[in-house]
């Protein structure tokens, strides 16, 4: 069963090459985008969507990248993926750097690097049938023999808890069943990364861990690596190995899983953490929640100094004047804030 | 004991669609709301629970009508209309003593009419107030729901405003002229948590200030913790449980709820593995027979798909033949 | 209102007169010499020399278009051919008689087709609402003339209530206006209708019902304020289609404007006056569209204030 994806992932020679170098290897990514005049002869203004991303995704590892709307979390897996062309910035995938490959080898690279987003029912053609749309991959990049294809996508709609259902339509389908449909599109290629933009925001509770327990199943299966793109931190603990926590373009603290939520040192860390309500608190919460006030600012006009300092209660003068950087703390995770250690 | 601000009683919603049999997405609800408490209504999308609400507010669009049952503010009854009433005036009691505030306040906000004259023009309905002393109290309002600088935002759009500013409005709209109950369905569902926080902290400021009651409609159980006295659960048009929020969340016992709790991934511990619900909710047109929750139900008997169960017990009341074990 | 949002629009509307009274003069050019239009064939060549002189059609072309360009700019488009006047007189003349018809036209469709709009939006899908929108799918296909001359048939003829042409008193205009605003109304009530369904449907109205406002407060005080941002786009262009239903109207009620000069012009192939009347529909129609386009700023905060910051 999914025959085309484990063939891929047995080959030794994927298994060497992850071993040496990350899987995925981002380097100082930046988009910038040109935004109107706010008057009739005033400056042309931009906004810094992306200001300086920097991280790296091993072999079957998952990172999260955490935030609230408006954070650019969505515009790094863009970028990963070359669906906007970043304005600075490298991405390594497997080591080659795709910042040089030209459409050909871009086409090639689609293959191994799949993107599964929130709104499963535009990601999906409402003229052809679920079976159709899951072999429609692996004619574009020419995977098997025609005749295999359609057992193949078969295969994979059953991997995917959707066998029988490859004559559907989409509007056929519940929204779980969707959303079960695009991951079966997405995996049926036999990636390796897979970028999930918010994949269950659009479901609901009950059937949010049916298609959750799916991701994590496919991943110890096939060995996937995930981006993992949220706004849900508590599903984001559930999910990620490592955890990066972005606010106004930039990480602002990215560490394991662990770090992240049982001691969390970034000021606005803690606050998303904090915010979060639960229904049952199985433990005491860690230190004394911090609060923002005030909403995120405009991109257009981002804060001098720490673009977090207007809505934390510890900033100080240095951190209205320098931006503080992203530093590797002695437990090797990064924090970019100037008094980690001494918020109580 | 005190007369609920709100009390329905065995409340069904039918739609009509134009070319199909009606379909019931609310069959027999009861509710009560008393003075100044919260109650938490929860349940999944579907489940009817803003349908309820609109139903209370007499907010029910085209094809769609209260097939049964009653509501009753403050004592009175506002739907059906009692013969001889004057319609008019049951609608003047319904607005001026409840509220209610919705997910998208970007789209429930007049996108030509500037913040105050929406607020003043919401207080002016209420209290019968004239024009110049409901503009001055509309920047009194927009001061008390937090938004700086008062007098100048009232004359901005609302396109002008954040997303949390956008609510922080809708929310001075529904206070305005003191309004006995706030409806607020899924208030804070778009917006991002660390605003989500703050919208939260000021529904319990304003209730403390105003003694308002509130019912608070959510899909989060995490919400309900948080805001709620006491927790109504609806699946499939009906209430499935109720009782104080703390005695259900720690132990409930209908296995829907106990089902939701054990979907939701903590974070605050690694749970091991989510447990999800198999199945999904039956469409409206084909609802089983017996306990709607059944066919998705671990625990689910013969006697299921026969008998249409209750609420029963207490304090924890569970609509379930089959009950988990009070804690 | 938006200083920027203004100087745009203004600066395109001038543009687009520009263009149109170049356009009329390249036609004017490429069509041939006038002189061989007006003069008979068998005219004296030294006669036909001394029109051209006199036109000015024996300068350069660049230095032709400066001085009609400069002219047009005055208002002035020569000397009618056929009675020696100046060609802006006699159409200056008729304005203030096409304008009274245009507006009471104007003010009469309003009144009647947003009334209709809204009436059948809120009347959606019932008998009220498919009679409504009858009438207004038959005032729009009925053609001008064939209105115009039954009304005569029916008011001045047979009831003999109404003359049946010409101008003066206020009965004079009620036949040209009801042939001219029939159509017109039927337009504006079906667009008033579709805009109105659109907007009823909005989040912000169950706010206003919520809050306690009536039915007619949300629709005049609500509903109308948004839906006038489409409405006015339709009424807009539909000007141009009224300016030709006016020559027709004009002509057939013997109403003594602008129309029926434009006619008896284009029928003694008087240039002049044909090219005054098309700059002229060029500068109200150019108007048009700038009064449509700062409507919308008035209408709407979003277009007025433009994507401002927002406060945080």
């Amino acid at each position: 069963m999914i025959a085309a994806a484990e063939r891929e992932y047995d080959a030794p020679a994927r298994e060497a090459s992850a071993a040496t170098v990350p899987l995925l290897a981002v380097e100082d990514l930046v988009k910038v985008y040109p935004a109107a005049r706010a008057t009739l002869f005033g400056r042309r203004r931009s906004l810094t969507a992306v200001a300086g991303v920097s991280f790296e995704l091993a072999a079957g590892e998952t990172l999260a990248v955490v935030g609230e709307s408006g954070c650019g979390k969505s515009t790094v897996g863009n970028l990963v993926l070359n669906l906007i062309t970043p304005t600075a910035g490298r991405v390594r995938f497997d080591g080659e750097d795709l910042s040089a490959v030209d459409d050909a080898r871009w086409r090639d690279r689609r293959r191994d690097m799949q993107l599964v987003f929130q709104d499963s029912r535009s990601a999906l053609d409402p003229r052809l049938t679920v079976g159709a749309q899951v072999r429609e991959g692996l004619d574009i990049h020419g995977i098997g023999m025609p005749a295999e294809r359609r057992a193949e996508a078969e295969a994979m709609l059953e991997a995917v808890g959707l066998g029988g259902f490859a004559d559907r339509y989409p509007h056929a389908l519940s929204g779980g069943q969707q959303q079960r449909a695009v991951i079966a599109r997405a995996l049926v290629v036999g990636p390796r990364l897979v970028v999930c933009d918010e994949p269950v925001a659009a479901l609901d509770v009950s059937i949010q861990a049916q298609v959750v327990n799916l991701l994590s199943d496919l991943q110890a299966r096939l060995g996937l690596s995930y981006l993992f793109i949220s706004h849900d931190l508590s599903l984001v603990r559930h999910v990620a190995d490592r955890v990066a926590v972005m606010y106004l373009g930039a990480f602002v603290e990215v560490g394991t899983r662990r770090q992240i939520f049982d001691d969390p040192r970034h000021p606005y860390t803690r606050a998303l953490i904090g915010a979060v309500p639960v229904a049952r608190a199985r433990r005491s919460r860690h230190g004394r929640p911090v609060r923002l006030t005030g909403e995120v600012p405009s991109p257009l006009t981002p804060p001098a100094g720490c673009s977090v300092h207007p809505r934390c209660p510890f900033a100080t003068e240095r951190c209205r004047v320098e931006r503080p950087a992203a530093l590797r703390q002695p437990d090797g995770r990064i924090v970019a804030c100037h008094h980690p250690e001494t918020v109580p | 004991m005190s007369i609920p601000v709100l009390a329905i009683d065995d409340l069904t919603v039918r739609i009509d669609p134009p070319d199909a049999p009606p379909v019931f997405p609310v069959r027999g609800v009861s509710l009560r709301v008393e003075p100044g408490e919260t109650l938490g209504l929860v349940g999944e999308s579907g489940c009817g629970k803003t349908l309820t609400c609109l139903a209370a507010m007499g907010l029910l669009g085209r094809r769609v009508a209260i097939a049964g049952g009653s509501v009753r503010v403050e004592g009175r009854q506002v739907a059906p209309p009692e013969p001889g009433r004057d319609g008019a005036r049951t609608a003047t009691l319904r607005h001026r003593r409840m509220a209610m505030i919705f997910q998208n306040p970007s789209g429930c906000l007049n996108p030509v009419r500037s913040i105050g004259w929406q607020v003043a023009e919401a207080y002016q309905l209420r209290t019968g107030a004239a024009r110049a002393p409901a503009r001055r109290r509309a920047v009194e309002l927009l001061d008390l729901v937090g938004i700086p600088e008062p007098g100048r935002r009232a004359r901005d759009y609302p396109h002008q405003l954040s997303g949390g500013q956008q609510q922080r409005a809708m929310i001075a709209i529904a206070i305005a002229g003191d309004p006995a109950l706030l409806i607020a369905d899924e208030a804070t569902t778009a917006l991002d948590v660390t605003v989500q926080a703050q919208i939260l902290e000021l529904l319990r400021r304003l209730q403390r200030e105003t003694g308002m009651a509130i019912l608070f409609v959510t899909h989060d159980l995490g919400l309900i913790a948080e805001m709620a006295d006491r927790i109504a659960v609806m699946y499939a048009g009906q209430l499935i449980e109720h009782g104080p929020t703390a005695a259900v969340l720690a132990a409930p016992r209908h296995p829907y709820t106990a089902g939701l709790l054990d979907a939701l991934p903590f974070i605050d511990e690694d749970v091991e593995r989510l447990v999800p619900i198999e199945g999904t909710v039956p469409a409206l047109d084909r609802l089983p027979h017996g306990c709607s929750f059944a066919p998705r139900c671990g625990r689910a008997g013969i006697d299921c798909a026969i008998h249409v169960p209750t609420l029963r017990g207490g304090p924890v009341q569970a609509a379930c033949l089959h009950p988990l074990e009070a804690a | 209102m938006n200083l920027r949002f203004v100087v745009v629009k203004a600066l395109r509307a001038v543009l687009t007169l520009w263009l149109v009274v170049t356009f009329v003069f390249v036609v004017l050019r490429v069509t041939g010499d006038p002189t061989e239009q007006l003069l008979p064939d068998d005219i004296d060549p030294g006669i036909r020399e001394y029109y051209r002189a006199a036109w000015g059609l024996d300068r350069p072309l660049w230095e032709q278009y400066l001085k009609y360009f400069q002219a047009a700019f005055h208002g002035d488009f020569g000397i009618s051919f056929r009675n020696g006047l100046p060609a802006a007189e006699l159409i200056w003349q008729r304005i203030p008689k096409t304008l009274e018809l245009g507006i009471a036209t104007f003010v009469t469709a309003l009144a009647m087709g947003i009334p209709l709009g809204v009436f059948a939006a809120l009347n959606r899908d019932r008998w009220l609402d498919r009679l409504t929108m009858s009438f207004a799918v038959f005032g729009f296909s009925m053609p001008n003339f064939f209105l115009g001359i039954l009304l005569i048939l029916l008011f001045a003829l047979h009831l003999r209530v109404l003359p049946s042409s010409g101008y003066g008193t206020v009965g004079h205009l009620v036949m040209p206006v009801i042939t001219l605003a029939t159509a017109f109304a039927g337009a504006i009530a079906r667009f008033t209708r579709s805009a109105m369904l659109e907007v009823l449907t909005r989040d912000y109205l169950r706010t206003a019902e919520a809050a306690g406002a009536g039915l007619s407060r949300r629709v005049w005080r609500h509903a109308l304020p948004n839906a006038a941002i489409p409405i006015v786009t339709i009424v807009g262009f539909s000007l141009g289609g009224m300016i030709g239903g006016a020559v027709i109207t004009e002509n057939v009620f013997a109403w003594p404007g602008v129309g029926r000069l434009l006619t008896s012009a284009v029928a003694d192939r008087d240039l002049s006056i044909v090219q005054g009347i098309v700059v002229l529909v060029a500068v109200t129609m150019v108007l048009a569209n700038l009064a449509v386009d700062l409507a919308y700023g008035w209408l709407d905060p979003r277009v007025r204030l433009g994507a401002r910051e927002r406060s945080r």
